[in-house]
């Protein structure tokens, strides 16, 4: 029987994964090894992946077959940061999901964007925390319910996406979960034209358990939704407000090649001391 | 002619029903439970036009679609 | 490559640490170690070494982190409220075995306290600030000279037993300024690569710390600061894997004890009356004891594992035992382990940046 093309980066030994039935998460795993397969990847020695805590965050940790580092909550990317300064040679990926990286981890996301630190960062955007039963993220819809906002979310949802196109990040895009080939374009485009500097993916993909079921749908009603539901930026853009809470804005927010931080920060040593 | 086959593997697959839902021709339907894992496994019943969103969709690395011609 | 230098203990700390070979460093600016990030961000470079700057001691904590593991001896450097801000991080590498440095300069708390002056109220912290059951070990110098010596030793401590090391450093010994001699490493550990199928979280004898992989070259190493077996896969429900795992982690430092700590005898070694201290109250306590005579200065360099058996030893007999620090005391708890508290006479002085004097002390030792 022929073999699916992801299993070749997976530690075979721990399958099934620990997620839900239907959990996008594995969705987006598919998308990024055909990523790797489709950029002629044989295996992943030359990457780190790190991770924080989360359902996304246990994708690397112990699931793909490569070095990887599930760190503390919310310190992915500083992790990554000292793994890719300390040896820029390695593709250091960091996955994580929104509340690890936009709420408790936030600032770091901010400031490596801020750096064009040499990092992709790819962001699952479940809109609750799942592992911990579904509470409110920054992410959450107004208006939902949810165990931390019984009587609906007084707060209005964060745009990371937009805030990190904001940023002197290189690339910044957004897909939903139901958008394969374009998010697995998107990563290989991260990997190989944009290869430097800060690269952020946002996924759009709710969580089964504490979103989709919550609503009564099964996940691949949600993802047929969604296929509707998330449409690109340029349409969006000339919806008007009302449209615009209904549907998910995706594509490329930003898609620059400036030098990353670590080509700056060579350039200026060796500049000072080749002056001496 | 192509003709695609929709191989599960079912010590992966944990019958959520995505690649049920979303085929386009309504070619895969639930048969069972597998005992060994306790999950539904789907199976093939109609003819797969091989545009592979199944397998793309499946969140358990459970399906390879394959073009036997 | 001797050299002498007139260096700040915060100075001869990046000396030491570069000539201990640490080649990356992540910081963020605070009163009193700010000199050490400044200099380490001139000098690193100039080895071929990376300096960054972080948004805050979260991230560089968690930096040092991502960089040992990609293989070089990496370091902070910081001050109690961002001490605070790190103890996380610090419990990570416990679990995760990874060698780090972390010099915290020690400054009136809590809180903000009073930034520029110097106390020594981490003490406990800096053993227990993190939570549940780990261990690590703190250094704490007495002079500028020791502070470049003795980060040598804590790069070599935390290489050797894969495990963080806090050189807790009082401000007066971090911004007080002598001569230093700039002698270089007599020996430097070198990190344990493993062999083939050699786990890398766990050992027969728990002695023995497991050999470190370096990332990107094929181990397919997994680090997670969840409970893990010795390959790093995660078992985050039985107790066998946990208990196993941390009381591994404990021996590897209690079990090695003989060969981590260190104390150092001043004045009479036969003399009754006897001084138990650390870091800058040392200087006083030997000038005072050299004064008055008949007297023992019992001066503790590891602070963290403690050897209560030589305390014990050393205090056996004892007539008077004096505790001078600069907080409200916290050694004073160590020494009540071996000798009645009742007994111990202590003096206990904090802020304003004015340290015990000789003079008190002798008033304590004659009373």
């Amino acid at each position: 029987m022929a073999e699916h093309f992801g299993l070749k980066y997976l530690r075979k030994e721990v399958l099934p994964t620990a997620f839900c039935p239907g959990c996008y998460n594995g969705i987006l795993m598919n998308a990024l090894f055909q990523a790797f397969m489709e950029l002629g990847i044989e295996d992943l020695k030359r990457f780190v992946f790190v991770s924080g805590i989360g359902c996304s965050s246990w994708i690397p940790s112990p699931f793909i077959k490569a070095d990887s580092l599930h760190t503390l909550h919310g310190r992915a990317i500083p992790v990554a940061t000292g793994v890719k300064l300390a040896n820029p040679e390695l593709n250091v990926i960091v996955i994580g999901g929104d509340g690890d990286l936009a709420s408790i981890g936030g600032n770091h996301l901010l400031h490596a964007a801020r750096r064009n630190m040499d990092l992709l960062v790819i962001m699952i955007n479940n809109q609750v925390y799942g592992m911990t039963r579904g509470q409110a993220a920054p992410t959450t819809p107004h208006g939902m319910i949810t165990p931390t906002t019984p009587y609906g979310n007084p707060e209005r949802p964060m745009d990371v996406a937009s805030i990190i196109a904001g940023t002197n990040a290189n690339y910044v895009a957004r897909w939903c979960i139901s958008q394969y080939i374009p998010l697995k374009n998107s990563i290989k485009d991260a990997l190989s034209r944009y290869s430097r500097g800060f690269r952020f993916i946002e996924v759009y993909a709710p969580c089964v358990t504490y979103v989709v079921r919550r609503e009564g749908k099964t996940p691949g009603e949600k993802l047929k939704e969604l296929m509707k539901k998330c449409i690109r930026i340029e349409t969006w853009k000339n919806m008007s407000r009302e449209e615009r809470e209904k549907h998910v804005a995706t594509g490329v927010f930003k898609a620059e090649d400036k030098p990353g931080f670590i080509e700056t920060y060579n350039k200026y040593i060796a500049q000072a001391l080749g002056e001496k | 002619m192509a003709h695609y086959k929709v191989f599960i593997n079912k010590k992966l697959c944990k019958g959520c029903g995505i690649c049920i839902e979303i085929c386009p021709r309504n070619a895969l339907r639930f048969n069972g439970i597998n005992p060994e894992t306790g999950y539904r496994n789907p199976e093939q019943v109609g003819e797969c036009i091989g545009c592979r969103q199944c397998m793309w969709y499946c969140p358990d690395q459970a399906i390879v679609v394959v073009d036997e011609q | 490559m001797t050299e002498r230098l007139f260096l700040s203990g915060n100075e001869a700390i990046v000396y030491g640490a570069i000539d201990a070979g640490c080649r990356f460093y992540a910081g963020y600016p605070i009163t009193p170690s700010s000199e050490i990030m400044h200099l380490m961000a001139k000098e690193l470079p100039r080895v071929g070494g990376v300096f960054i700057q972080a948004e805050d001691e979260l991230a560089a904590i968690n930096m040092i982190i991502g960089a040992s593991w990609a293989g070089l001896k990496s370091m902070t450097a910081t001050s109690g409220p961002g001490f605070s801000l790190m103890q996380e991080g610090i419990g990570y590498a416990v679990m995760t075995e990874t060698p780090l440095v972390i010099v915290d300069v020690m400054r009136a708390g809590p809180a903000t306290g009073q930034a520029t002056k110097s106390a020594q109220g981490d003490l406990m912290q800096a053993r227990w600030g993190r939570h549940g059951d780990q261990y690590l070990v703190v250094i704490a110098p007495m002079t500028p000279q020791e502070a470049y010596d003795l980060i040598i030793e804590a790069f070599n401590i935390a290489e050797a037993y894969r495990v963080p090391v806090v050189f807790l450093m009082d401000e007066f010994i971090g911004h007080g300024r002598e001569i230093v001699v700039r002698r270089g490493a007599d020996k430097l550990v070198v990190r344990r690569k493993p062999s083939d199928h050699e786990p890398p979280f766990g050992s027969k004898d728990p002695r023995i710390p497991p050999p470190m992989p370096r990332l990107g070259e094929g181990h397919y190493v997994l680090v997670t600061g969840s409970t893990h077996n010795e390959w790093g896969y995660r078992d985050v429900h039985g107790f066998e894997t946990h208990y196993k795992l941390v009381t591994r982690l404990k021996e590897k430092i209690w079990d090695n004890i003989d060969k981590i700590f260190k104390y150092k005898v001043y004045g009479d070694p036969d003399a009754r009356r006897i001084i138990v201290c650390f870091g800058s109250t040392c200087r006083p306590a030997i000038d005072a004891a050299e004064r008055v005579g008949g007297t023992k200065v019992l001066r503790l360099i590891t602070l963290w594992p403690l050897n209560y058996d030589k305390l014990a030893e050393e205090l056996s007999g004892a007539g008077k035992v004096v505790v001078p620090e600069l907080n409200l005391g916290q050694l004073v708890y160590d020494v009540a382990q071996v000798y009645p508290r009742s007994k111990i006479r202590v003096i206990n002085k904090v802020g304003g940046g004015i340290p015990i004097y000789p003079s008190e002390i002798i008033k304590v030792l004659e009373a």
